[in-house]
């Protein structure tokens, strides 16, 4: 099987979701983005974004349990996959073979 | 506690229709919560809720765009496809919402007016009588007791006559300070014909209220009952005490129900015997005939028309003129249905409002249709796809229909609840004089009848909005032709926007006039010192105040005291009515004229004032002198008039030593003479004919005491009307005990209450104005942006064959400056007319001022400028090569 490669916002998102670990949602998934990055993040897109995620099967996504801060609707948590923690490492390796030689592309040198 | 707000329960329906189902619950839970912590930070539910849904809408709108359309005519693509453009669905709305809103509000008003009967049993049957009296241009004259009886006894048509007093008012005792509240005194099977109910207790029975005797009792309306007594249950079959008499309560009716003439929010008092006016009031109705101060509720037989009951009665009227000369001569009887005595006057401003709101509900549905078939226009191409690809042309349809619906669901729903508040500020205004008793509300009926307007607005637009849609058949994918404008239909259209340019201007000309008449009002004053001054009247009754010199001690004690109190910079007596507030005439003729009959005498608002009242007011003796402490009762009597009166009645004559003759109802004749002529001044309110002449006369109080008197006060700077207030009551008190004092208020606060209204009136006129200015702007603009994309391509011939971008944008900015110029024009001769008809609603303004013309034309100018702006720059715009590629 080939490993599936990401586009750079998917891969952004990849990472957040990783970053926020287990209790992790789309809120906290997007605000983990725009402290990083300092950049905001569209809603319609995030949402796309995992949508499209969850049906590659790059991530797997469940509902928790109902909140009443919510009006008594759930979050939807999300979680990397197998596939989807390898397609993460196959971008990097991608990218980093790519950087390589382009020393002042690279940050901090 | 106030309940933590939560977000309203249609953001929830509006998430479920629009967000696809798989991140529905997400997306949704995600902005609730957003909305929670927001309102933990202290940010407004609106603004939340604001943001909520737009976040809705651009979520929405990016699935959508994933998606893709196909030829999915389902609701939620349609709402989707209608985001897409939400300049056109904005405007379609809000279009929308104002044409329902506004024939809502003016439909119930008209419903309740001008359709639905008065809410009283047999009410077609129902009638009001007062008097006429030939060759006198006034009506409506009350009748005296016994030609009330008169008419119970002769005419046959009636078969229930009953008399009624209304607009009085007596004092009333019990607990606490006395209280002065309204009162009407009606006859038997008066509360009978009207259906009246008693909420507690009874009616009066028929020994309580005969035709030739009455007793002590009387009933109370429930909002007085709650205010004065509590609600108290105890009171029925006790005592209270009106004008220093003792007065059984026997039952509590219905606020709107006590008094027929009561407005829409005024305060409820009492109703009693009509017979205890007698004592009451001091009346003595069994004795007059002819004119008086009675008018006759009436029931017409089954069967008897309006036309023959109204002649039966003028047969009466000879009869009694003949038998009764003296009284009776030139009197007639004037029988009007009860629908037309309290809706009457409503019917010519409620229709002219529904006119408004029908036109303004036209022209929307002009300037939309015009918009969606611009839309339909662009989106041919789009439907020549779809119909390549096979799509039917029902499909079509459906998919215009969808998309038209939600518009008007969505503007039709906002309408419905701008209209109704528009209804509560109406209503509550006072703009127009309700009836109590007429209730107006968004019935069944006004709601079906809007949302008809509205569905077949909806259903004008779905075919304005399809049609070119189905014109465009698979050969415009061929050969690409943009429809050459059909001249016909671009005559109309132009005729039309001319039309609204017309309308727009002429209201803006009204709203000029409005907002000059408003500016003049305030400028206007009543010419006498109205700084700081505060009235309050109080009327003395029974055995102790029935000599003159009584009423003369009560007067000077009433000023003197008056004058005592802390915070009062200075105090006068005014009688018998309030300084301002004139209503008590007098019928005057010069002496050498005492023929003349009573309706071609002058009526002149008189004035009953002690020495030195008039300077004290700041009103100037012009000629000879003031009133004096000599003038008394023992001396001749004299009188001063004022310069209008001067002249009306001794055009080019010297009024001095001149001497005229009154007699007012009930008195003797009185012959006085002239001693001076003072400076007009406006002795009512402002807005009852402020620029006409003022006949204003004014008599020594020793020489006519009365026992209405009323304290006009100047407060000192900075001192509080309250307290001085409380002071004068203090000295009323001491005066005598039972009497209140009343109708205390600030000239201040008067005049501000009389501008309210014409502040009101100019608000509503401006409101229709913008209204009509901003629809000339969508159809100026509406009808050039059509021209422009249907010739996009012959524009870019003529640019590609060397025509500058000039001549084009001046050719745009014709197609523009003609309906406008020529509707300006239209509007300029309507408004002349117009402004004519409406010169009465106008205050100290020419129906033709130039400067509300000037603005007018000033504003239309603009919205032509801003209407065109948008057409010609897209025209300038044309690249040749596009447009002849495309």
């Amino acid at each position: 099987m080939t490993t599936a490669e990401l586009g750079s916002f998917e891969l952004v998102v990849m990472l957040s979701v990783m970053q926020v670990g287990a209790e992790g949602y789309s809120l906290s998934i997007r605000k983990e983005i725009e402290r990083r990055t300092g950049r905001e993040v569209r809603r319609g897109a995030l949402y796309i974004t995992l949508d499209r995620l969850v049906k590659k099967g790059l991530l797997e996504s469940w509902m928790g349990e109902s909140r009443p801060e919510r009006g008594g609707r759930a979050r939807r948590h999300y979680r990397a996959t197998e596939a989807g923690r390898e397609a993460v490492r196959a971008t990097q390796a991608s990218l980093r073979a790519m950087w390589d030689g382009l020393e002042e592309a690279q940050e901090g040198t | 506690v106030t309940p933590r707000p939560r977000p309203p329960a249609w953001l929830e329906s509006l998430q479920e229709r629009l967000l696809p189902e798989a991140v529905r619950e997400e997306v949704a839970g995600d902005l609730r919560e957003e909305w929670e912590a927001g309102l933990e930070a202290g940010r407004s539910p609106a603004r939340l809720t604001l943001a909520a849904v737009r976040h809705t809408l651009v979520i929405a709108a990016s699935f959508t765009v994933r998606g893709g359309g196909g030829g999915d005519s389902s609701l939620r693509s349609a709402a989707r496809r209608i985001l897409r453009a939400p300049g056109l669905a904005g405007t379609v709305v809000a279009g929308l919402a104002l044409g329902v809103a506004g024939n809502t509000a003016i439909l119930a008003l008209a419903e309740a007016v001008l359709l639905r009967p008065l809410p009283f049993p047999a009410s077609e049957r129902l009638g009001m009588v007062s008097y006429d009296f030939s060759g006198s241009e006034t009506d409506g004259f009350g009748l005296a007791w016994r030609d009330v009886e008169e008419l119970r006894e002769r005419a046959g048509g009636l078969d229930a006559v009953a008399g009624i007093l209304d607009w009085q008012h007596v004092d009333l005792a019990g607990s606490g300070e006395p209280v002065r509240v309204p009162a009407s005194f009606v006859g038997p099977r008066y509360l009978e014909l009207l259906g009246v109910e008693p909420l507690e207790g009874r009616l009066f029975g028929e020994d309580e209220n005969g035709l030739g005797d009455a007793r002590a009792v009387v009933l109370l309306a429930a909002g007085l009952w709650r205010d004065a007594f509590g609600s108290d249950p105890s009171l029925l079959g006790s005592t209270v005490t009106l004008n220093g008499l003792p007065f059984t309560v026997v039952g509590v009716l219905p606020d709107e129900r006590s008094d027929l003439r009561q407005r829409l929010g005024a305060r409820a008092g009492l109703v009693l015997p009509l017979l205890t006016a007698e004592s009451l009031l001091g009346e003595e109705l069994r004795e007059r005939r002819g004119s008086g101060a009675l008018n006759a509720l009436v029931r017409l037989r089954e069967g008897r028309s309006w036309e023959q009951v109204g002649s039966e009665l003028d047969r009466i009227s000879g009869e009694l003129a003949a038998t009764f000369p003296d009284s009776n001569e030139g009197w007639s009887y004037h029988l009007e249905s009860l629908a037309e005595t309290f809706h009457g006057e409503l019917r010519a401003p409620v229709a002219v409002l529904l006119g408004g709101a029908v036109l303004v509900f036209l022209l929307v549905a002009f300037n939309l249709s015009s918009l969606l078939a611009i839309r339909g226009v662009e989106r041919r191409r789009e439907a020549a796809v779809r119909r390549a690809l096979g799509a039917r042309g029902d499909a079509l349809v459906r998919l215009v229909l969808h998309e038209t619906l939600l518009l008007a669901v969505v503007g039709g729903a906002l309408g419905l609840l701008a209209g109704r508040a528009l209804l509560d500020g109406i209503r509550g205004s006072g703009l127009l004089d309700l009836p109590s008793f007429t209730t107006v509300s968004l019935t069944p009926r006004v709601v079906v009848i809007s949302v008809t307007f509205l569905v077949a607005l909806a259903t004008l637009l779905v075919i304005v909005g399809s049609l070119p849609m189905l014109r465009g058949g698979v050969d415009r994918l061929r050969d690409g032709t943009r429809g050459t404008s059909d001249r016909g239909t671009s005559r109309l259209r132009g005729l039309l926007v001319a039309g609204e340019v017309a309308l727009a201007f002429t209201l803006l000309v009204g709203a000029g006039l409005m907002l000059r008449s408003l500016d003049t009002l305030r400028g206007t004053g009543h010419g006498f010192d109205t700084d700081r001054m505060m009235t309050l009247r109080m009327e003395l009754r029974g055995e102790r105040w029935s000599s003159d010199d009584a009423l003369r001690s009560a007067a000077d004690e009433l000023v003197t005291g008056g004058r005592g109190l802390e915070g009062v910079e200075e105090a006068f007596l005014w009688s018998p009515h309030t300084l301002g507030q004139a209503s008590w005439v007098d019928l005057l003729t010069r002496v050498d004229r005492w023929d003349l009959h009573p309706a071609e005498r002058l009526e002149a608002y008189r004035h009953h004032v002690l020495p030195g009242t008039l300077s004290r007011a700041g009103l100037d003796i012009v000629r000879g002198r003031d009133i004096e402490m000599a003038d008394d009762a023992g001396a001749r009597d004299v009188a001063l008039v004022s310069e209008s009166l001067a002249r009306a009645l001794w055009p080019g004559e010297d009024p001095l030593e001149q001497r005229i003759e009154s007699r007012p109802a009930g008195a003797e004749l009185r012959v006085r003479e002239v001693v001076g002529v003072v400076e007009d001044a406006r002795h009512r309110s402002r807005l009852i004919d402020p620029f006409g002449p003022q006949l204003d006369v004014y008599y020594p109080f020793a020489q006519w005491p009365m026992a209405r008197l009323s304290l006009a006060v100047r407060l000192a700077p900075g001192a509080d009307a309250e307290t001085v207030a409380s002071g004068v009551r203090e000295v009323a008190r001491a005066i005598d005990s039972d009497v209140p004092v009343f109708e205390v208020a600030t000239f201040e606060q008067r005049m501000r209450d009389e501008e309210a209204r014409a502040r009101l009136t100019t608000l509503l006129v401006v409101a229709y104005a913008v209204l009509a200015a901003l629809l000339a702007a969508l159809g100026i603009y509406g009808v050039l942006a059509r021209a422009v994309r249907d010739r996009t391509r012959e524009i870019g011939v003529r640019m590609a064959l060397g025509a500058d971008r000039r001549t084009v944008v001046a050719d745009v900015v014709r197609g523009g400056a003609v309906p406008l110029a020529a509707g300006a024009v239209a509007g300029g001769l309507l408004a002349l007319v117009a402004s004519r008809v409406a010169a009465a609603a106008l205050y100290g303004v020419s129906p033709r001022d130039p400067v509300a013309f000037g603005l007018a034309a000033a504003v239309l100018a603009l919205i032509g400028v801003i209407a065109v702006a948008g057409p010609a720059l897209r025209a300038s715009r044309v690249k040749p090569a596009r447009a002849l590629a495309e």
